[in-house]
């Protein structure tokens, strides 16, 4: 099954920091429905955390990247940190650590980890169509 | 910059790549090896409780489990280098053919290592989306949980501690970087001859040590 370009967008929107574009899109899917959601935010998180970090990465590293990602907004604390830690080591293959992370949190930790990578990244053009095919066939595999 | 001292620099970094590439070349050689006669190491040392021999084992397989990530930091280094040349002489990179890897080896590694992040990746959005989709069937709706998200990540913190107002913000523009060539080559060239000589010393160490348990084996079988 495809993924719905309304999904793809949000990730390009994101990406952008285009926040009006961003509003238009999240009223969009909640009037028709968020079906491939989940499966095309987890794929655009798992693909953005291995774009910035490797497994065999010291474990400080990610440490400093949340601490920098909560500092970074007026309301980061709001935003958890070791949940935050686990979410992207488990991305990196200690799978087991998102098993006692909940839905809400894994959703909410995704998207705040997922904009701050991209906005760190700042892909343009050719590279950001590149990353949204991928993130595309990625989340259509589990569809 | 002079076109002379320019061409140093090009040539410089041309070395320094060619260089990277056979330390990574050699280090995966060196991987390859272990891997294949690991076993018989293991069954050389035997039930040996000689704490030299356990430990010459447990650093063979260090070596085995990290020379990957060697030859992978060797190979980015190489990419970065080339990067660097072609932005300082266009083309550069691609005119000299001599600097290319040797062989598929390496190739074959970063593709087997490709593939087994990608079945991790895998397995973990497996888990994660079914832990989302499970708990929209009872809590708090996508929409919900993603626009309160949203409200925190598009307010920045403000420098002089203020609140940031307003709700859409510009596309970010990356500037490009000034280089300072002869400074920025300088310490480039210092690092990639620091990792390629770390690399050989990998593989020279590895060799040496599988070289003892041959000879550990081979005594024992003697015996």
């Amino acid at each position: 099954m495809a993924i719905r370009k309304e999904l793809t967008d949000f990730i390009r929107a994101l990406s952008r920091q285009d926040w009006e574009e961003v509003d238009r899109i999240l009223a969009k899917l909640d009037e028709e429905g968020w079906t491939g959601g989940a499966q095309t935010i987890s794929a655009a998180f798992a693909i953005a955390v291995h774009r910035r970090f490797h497994p065999d990465d010291d474990v400080r590293k990610i440490t400093r990247f949340v601490a920098d990602v909560r500092n970074r907004y007026e309301e980061g604390r709001e935003l958890p940190a070791l949940e935050m830690e686990g979410m992207i080591r488990a991305a990196l293959g200690e799978t087991d650590l998102a098993e006692n992370i909940d839905g809400e949190t894994a959703l909410s930790t995704q998207i705040a980890l997922l904009a701050a990578l991209l906005e760190d990244e700042a892909l343009t053009g050719d590279s950001l169509e590149d990353y949204i095919r991928d993130v595309e066939t990625t989340a259509a595999r589990f569809m | 910059m002079s076109d002379a001292s320019l061409a140093g620099v090009v040539a410089q970094l041309s070395d320094v790549r060619r260089r990277l590439a056979t330390a990574a070349v050699d280090v995966t050689r060196a991987r390859a090896e272990i891997s294949q006669a690991d076993s018989r190491y293991a069954e050389a040392a035997g039930d040996s409780r000689h704490p030299g021999i356990r430990q010459a084992l447990a650093h063979v397989r260090w070596a085995s489990a990290n020379a990957l990530t060697i030859a992978r930091f060797l190979e980015q280094a190489r990419h970065h280098f080339t990067c660097y040349l072609e932005r300082i002489v266009p083309g550069a990179a691609q005119d000299d053919a001599s600097v290319g890897l040797p062989d598929g080896e390496l190739l074959l590694v970063q593709v087997r290592e490709r593939s087994d992040l990608r079945s991790g990746m895998d397995a973990f959005i497996g888990r994660t989306f079914r832990n989302i989709e499970n708990y929209q069937d009872s809590g708090r709706s996508t929409g919900e949980i993603t626009g309160n998200t949203i409200r925190i990540v598009r307010a920045p913190r403000r420098p002089n501690g203020g609140k940031y107002i307003g709700t859409a913000s510009p596309a970010v523009v990356p500037t490009p970087h000034h280089i300072d060539v002869p400074e920025a080559a300088g310490h480039l060239v210092v690092l990639g001859l620091l990792v390629g000589i770390a690399a050989q010393r990998l593989s020279h160490v590895t060799r040496r040590e599988i070289a003892r348990f041959r000879r550990r084996g081979h005594q024992k079988r003697t015996d």
